[in-house]
């Protein structure tokens, strides 16, 4: 997953897939997506206890905040 | 004794592991985290591993016991500069981790620095708590060059 300066770069990327046109996303959704809960709690002494286990459905319900719940995103197991 | 099946007590290694992370910039190797957790090196090591194979999605250098990746960073350089303080002392593990690793500095501007993979030209991104401070260019995407649903799956590389 890259960064890139404009999506015309990454289509002019050398390694670009023509199949992923899916897989753009913009800064302020990527935002949302690595800000979920379970994000602000690496540093718990509980977090593989409390909080690692929220990942995956922390991200499906972010994925569907910011309109990417579509098989290139969401997460294939529950 | 460390019990590598209680939670509880890889809990420990894990905060261990994230809080040096977050401190020098690497990962320890597992025979610096005995002594800092009491137990023997060969505990540290089945603990790494443990800690992977409950799906923490890093990963150790193949054929090693290595940290390779401790996400939102990485022990092996990538790309991805992240500064904290005007100091250059840590890497994402990918473009969309680096977004994340503001939230181990709360309170506290990151930068992330890289280098365009097509035209090699700079990108600069400033993040607090969460928002997104400035941007240069103010073109930057990100971009997921194989199915993000694929990355459940521990043998897909995130990098791509």
């Amino acid at each position: 997953m890259n960064l890139f300066r404009a999506e015309e770069d990454a289509r002019r990327w050398s390694l670009f897939d023509p199949a992923s046109d899916d897989g753009f996303i913009a800064l302020p959704d990527l935002l949302v997506l690595f800000s979920t809960e379970s994000r602000r709690h690496l540093l718990d002494g509980d977090y593989l206890e409390r909080w690692a286990g929220r990942r995956w459905p922390e991200r499906r319900d972010a994925l569907q905040r910011i309109g990417k719940a579509i098989p290139y995103w969401m997460p294939a197991t529950p | 004794m460390l019990d590598v099946t209680d939670v509880r007590a890889l809990d420990r290694v894990f905060q261990t592991i994230m809080r040096r992370v977050v401190e020098t910039g690497r990962a320890p190797h597992y025979a610096e985290l005995g002594p800092a957790l009491g137990c023997t090196p060969e505990e540290a090591r089945r603990a790494i591993h443990a800690i992977f194979k409950r799906g923490y999605p890093g990963w150790l250098h193949p054929g090693t016991d290595l940290i390779a990746s401790f996400p939102p960073f990485n022990s092996q350089p990538t790309q991805y500069r992240i500064s904290v303080g005007g100091e250059q002392r840590w890497f994402g593990q990918c473009g969309f981790e680096a977004l994340a690793t503001c939230w181990l500095f709360p309170g506290r501007t990151v930068t992330i620095e890289a280098s365009c993979l097509d035209c090699g030209d700079p990108m600069a991104l400033e993040i607090r708590d969460g928002r997104l401070e400035a941007v240069e260019p103010a073109t930057v995407v990100g971009h997921c060059n194989s199915p993000w649903s694929l990355l459940a799956d521990p043998k897909n590389i995130p990098f791509m």
